[in-house]
């Protein structure tokens, strides 16, 4: 039991719940080590000591007329002078003689502890107001590492304290009302971990909040370079029921933060090229750390961020955790609801698997191994969870409010059980006798195959209940309906909810914008490779969904005035001429791939990885903006320099956009394409001479104009000819339903829309095919001398 | 670059108390001359990728991971204005939907081959002749 008036305490002798004592961060840490993981040894200057300092050097009422005086809590700059000033004020005052002994006594227990003299310490701080909702926007205190001897020590204890009073903790702290007095702050000690790797471990996936994953990024040295971004580490996603390594992107790390010897502070220096390429951390590790992160969460009962060193020591290596905290983002969402039921976490996917069953439920699970379970525990609308049933198991099926196997397809006995009680049901959801919990109330979206965290009242709305008892029918048709991506993240849900035969139109603009540079930048840095990893990753993201069905990339096709956003876009697009007056007519399209082949061939290379390393041979390429056969020409044997050769699994489509591609359509035939989608924006831009960024005459823009209509009518029926595709991926067929019927008539073998288009599209498209059935055999009757007019056929 | 979107947001939300730049990206100078214009507004920037976000937390203007798609909304709480620029369309609804929730216009500039999406409940905004973006106005939300 700590004194809550002691001035050191170590960290073994702390709780969670000393927060008030030593702060959030040291009262984890000794949680921790009572827990038995091996953090590194120190200990916690208090949160009392510092309020002592405050009342014996009488600073806090200066501090307090500091902050009264700076007029008006908007004014920015007057926030940083108050700042500044109480900053001062607390850093040069001196600490009270009995406060700096204890700290320094403390420090040389632990040289002792350590067997190191002068060990070298991290001295961080710890705030106690964690009981604030937003204490992750408002901390952000000081950390300073390699601080060596007593005298440093006490030096940086009190640059700690200051640190409370940044602008921007005092701007926080106004807004909330929060009062400045009642914060305090306390200060952690520990021995420097000289770290061969560091990193991250989320027992959560911090970018969905998939609680079934951990999510591990490391690399080399110091976990300074990971925190503050200068490197992208290693990643590793591990199955959390398992522990299985699900995935692992190893990546080259370039610089490290080590430890400078000289100045006893760090340093960032090249990773040798030895170690570059190499993974941080080795499969047994990852799994060590996993095993390590997931104990931490059971310990605390919430997801965690937990934050790893590994030392190398003659013994061998050693893990140490340095810092774990709740993972806030996906934490905060859990609110009571309303109704006063349990917590809800809006949308957290928990398993998912087949949609055997459509229906919605939200309800307790029962996680049942065998029939005497089932007939023990299973209560009426119960989520029955279990690996797979049986004809034993019907009674308990008909009172579940709905059913999630971990085995069995759509013809299983659970699936055909289930959908003859219209129970709703899930079946083959990997992991779900372990991953979701007896007695957690969980919401089934037998629809989408999904079973999510808590009650998903979005879910449950009565509107979706109504929406969900009548079926959606999503028609077979012979027109093909493709949907346009742009977020690769997004493919596997659109694949699943969507039912598009493929995807029409795979944009490459957002993987440039994610990898964060003008690619010409990227080039003269070395880093063309990063490229061509992260667009293979983002088309694999793409393809492996939809697989085996087509996935037409189209190359990169930012106008110039769309790069500037991107370092490097001022230099090579502005400098260098290309932000002419009007960037839609300018440097852009197939044109500039012959330009700049050194940037196309990086797509190239991209689109090559993903069809030969990756082995998704769905994935064809579509060349955006193509003006004469020249540049087409140019661009396609470039494409075949970097193995991207046509052939019947490989095609190539062109974007007609520009009227010169209608126009010659028959010569681009001739040239050697396999399809064609129209670009109905720039097309009605090109066609009708309508500037689309031109405000003024905006009003006779219409993709619907006959001229538009006229011109795609003569491309359809030139390809139709001779065995070439047609599709669509511009608006039109979205904004109007005349334009997907005028495509249809015309022989259009498919077209491309939005995700929340596409069923829509398929229904509309079936309409349009049986009216034109409909209408073939009125005409045939009508040349067979027959009136046209359809009569019943009564039975003879 | 992006100047008339700053002019604009200085002009018409001269009293906004937060303004959130959503899916920042790599680029945060235009929330950053935003902040400029309007030093007494807070101005945020969200993006999802962690890493980023952590790179980027000490400036004048404060990130924050967050996910549009499942957003948290306490961080978006009293803006009068979210924006985001080129954001890939996947993310349209979501905004829009997060905007409506929290009663803040949303203004989001397109990229070029995107412009076509914007129909019911959407403003066009024009300056100096161009289409400068779209704009979602909040009913609770009075643009002064």
């Amino acid at each position: 039991m700590v004194s809550s008036d002691a001035i050191v305490v170590w960290l073994e002798q702390v709780r969670k719940d000393d927060i008030h004592i030593v702060g959030g961060k040291c009262a984890n840490l000794g949680e921790l080590t009572a827990k038995g993981v091996t953090v590194p040894p120190g200990f916690a200057v208090t949160a009392d000591a510092f309020r002592r300092f405050l009342e014996e050097t009488k600073i806090g009422d200066v501090i307090q007329k500091t902050l009264t005086s700076s007029n008006g809590p908007r004014d920015p700059k007057q926030y940083e002078e108050a700042s500044e000033e109480i900053r001062k004020i607390i850093e040069s005052a001196p600490m009270p003689s009995d406060i700096a002994n204890e700290v320094r006594s403390a420090y040389r227990d632990l040289e002792r502890k350590t067997s190191n003299p002068q060990v070298k310490v991290a001295v961080r701080s710890s705030a106690t107001s964690e009981d604030l909702p937003d204490a992750s926007f408002a901390g952000q205190q000081d950390t300073y590492l390699n601080v060596k001897g007593e005298d440093q020590l006490v030096h940086y204890v009190q640059k700690c304290w200051s640190s409370l009073y940044t602008p921007r903790a005092i701007f926080y702290r106004e807004e909330k009302g929060f009062p400045h007095e009642k914060v305090l702050i306390s200060v952690g000690v520990q021995k420097m971990v000289d770290s061969e790797v560091s990193g991250v471990i989320f027992t959560l996936d911090p970018v969905n909040g998939d609680p079934s994953k951990i999510i591990i990024e490391s690399s080399w040295g110091l976990g300074e370079a990971l925190v503050a971004g200068v490197v992208r580490p290693d990643r590793f996603i591990v199955d959390k029921g398992t522990l299985q390594i699900v995935h692992k992107e190893i990546v080259p790390k370039m610089v490290e933060h080590v430890p400078n010897h000289e100045t006893g502070l760090t340093m960032e220096r090249e990773v040798p090229a030895e170690r570059r390429n190499a993974a941080s951390l080795g499969d047994e590790q990852v799994v060590e750390l996993a095993r390590l992160a997931r104990d931490i969460e059971d310990h605390y009962q919430t997801p965690q961020d937990v934050e790893f060193a590994v030392e190398r020591s003659k013994s061998g290596q050693k893990v140490y955790v340095v810092q774990t905290r709740p993972e806030t983002f996906w934490a905060r969402m859990k609110t009571p609801s309303e109704s006063g039921k349990s917590p809800v976490l809006d949308r957290v996917v928990v398993v998912q698997g087949l949609a055997a069953s459509p229906g919605l439920h939200a309800g307790r699970a029962k996680v049942v191994v065998g029939l005497q379970d089932a007939g023990r525990m299973m209560k009426e609308k119960d989520i029955l969870v279990t690996r797979m049933t049986n004809p034993d198991w019907v009674p308990y099926m008909k009172i579940a409010g709905a059913i999630v196997t971990e085995d069995g397809g759509t013809t299983c006995h659970a699936a055909i059980v289930s959908r003859e009680m219209g129970i709703p049901c899930i079946v083959g959801a990997r992991n779900a006798t372990k991953l979701l919990l007896t007695n957690k109330e969980y919401t089934v979206d037998a629809k989408a195959g999904v079973v999510y965290q808590g009650l998903v009242e979005e879910v449950l709305r009565p509107a979706a209940v109504a929406a969900q008892q009548i079926p959606t029918v999503i028609p077979i048709t012979s027109t093909r309906i493709y949907v346009n991506i742009s977020l690769p993240e997004l493919a596997e849900k659109v694949a699943r909810e969507t039912h598009a035969d493929g995807v029409g139109l795979l944009r490459a603009e957002h993987m440039m914008l994610s990898v964060g540079k003008h690619p010409r930048l990227l080039i003269e840095e070395g880093g063309g490779q990063k490229m061509v990893d992260a667009f293979a990753e983002g088309v694999r993201k793409v393809a492996t969904p939809f697989a085996p069905k087509p996935v037409v990339y189209r190359c990169l096709d930012f106008k110039p005035d769309e790069f500037l956003g991107l370092p490097g876009g001022e230099k090579y697009e502005r400098d260098a001429g290309h932000v002419g007056p009007n960037p839609l007519l300018g440097f852009r399209g197939a044109f500039r791939y012959v330009k700049e082949p050194d940037v196309f061939r990086l797509e190239c290379r991209a689109i090559r990885k993903v069809r030969e390393e990756f082995k998704l041979t769905n994935v064809h390429v579509m060349l955006p903006f193509v003006r004469t056969l020249e540049d087409f020409r140019n661009a396609k044997k470039i494409m075949e320099e970097e193995g991207l050769k046509r052939s019947p699994d490989f095609k190539l489509w062109i974007m007609c956009e520009v009227p010169a591609t209608v126009l010659l359509i028959d010569k681009f035939v001739l040239e050697g394409i396999d399809g064609i989608s129209f670009g109905t924006n720039d097309l009605t831009m090109l066609i009708l001479g309508i500037d689309r960024d031109d405000a003024s005459i905006q009003e006779i823009y219409d993709e619907r104009n006959l001229a538009v209509l006229r011109a795609m009518s003569h491309v359809i029926r030139i390809c139709s000819e001779h065995g070439v595709t047609t599709s669509i991926c511009g608006q039109a067929p979205s904004n109007y339903p005349e334009v997907v019927e005028f495509l249809v008539r015309e022989g259009a073998v498919s077209m491309s829309v939005n995700p929340d288009k596409v069923i829509e599209t398929k229904q509309l498209v079936a309409g349009i095919e049986q009216k034109l059935i409909l209408e073939g055999m009125r005409k045939m009757r009508e040349n067979n001398g027959d009136s046209g007019a359809l009569k019943p056929r009564w039975p003879k | 670059m992006f100047d008339d979107l700053v002019d604009y947001v200085r002009e018409n939300y001269s009293r906004a108390s937060k303004i959130v730049e959503l899916g920042v990206g790599g680029r945060i100078e235009v929330a950053e001359k935003i902040k400029k214009n309007l030093p007494m507004a807070e101005v945020l920037v969200t993006d999802k990728d962690l890493a980023w976000v952590r790179k980027h937390v000490t400036g004048r203007v404060r990130a924050v991971a967050d996910d549009v798609m499942f957003p948290q909304t306490p961080i978006y709480q009293n803006a009068s204005l979210l924006y985001s620029i080129h954001p890939p369309f996947e993310i349209l609804a979501p905004m829009a939907d997060l905007a409506g929730k929290i009663g803040a216009d949303l203004l989001v500039v397109p990229r070029s081959d995107e412009q076509e999406m914007f129909h019911d409940g959407w403003q066009k905004l024009v300056r100096n002749g161009r289409t400068l973006g779209w704009l979602r106005t909040s009913r609770k939300n009075a643009v002064s």
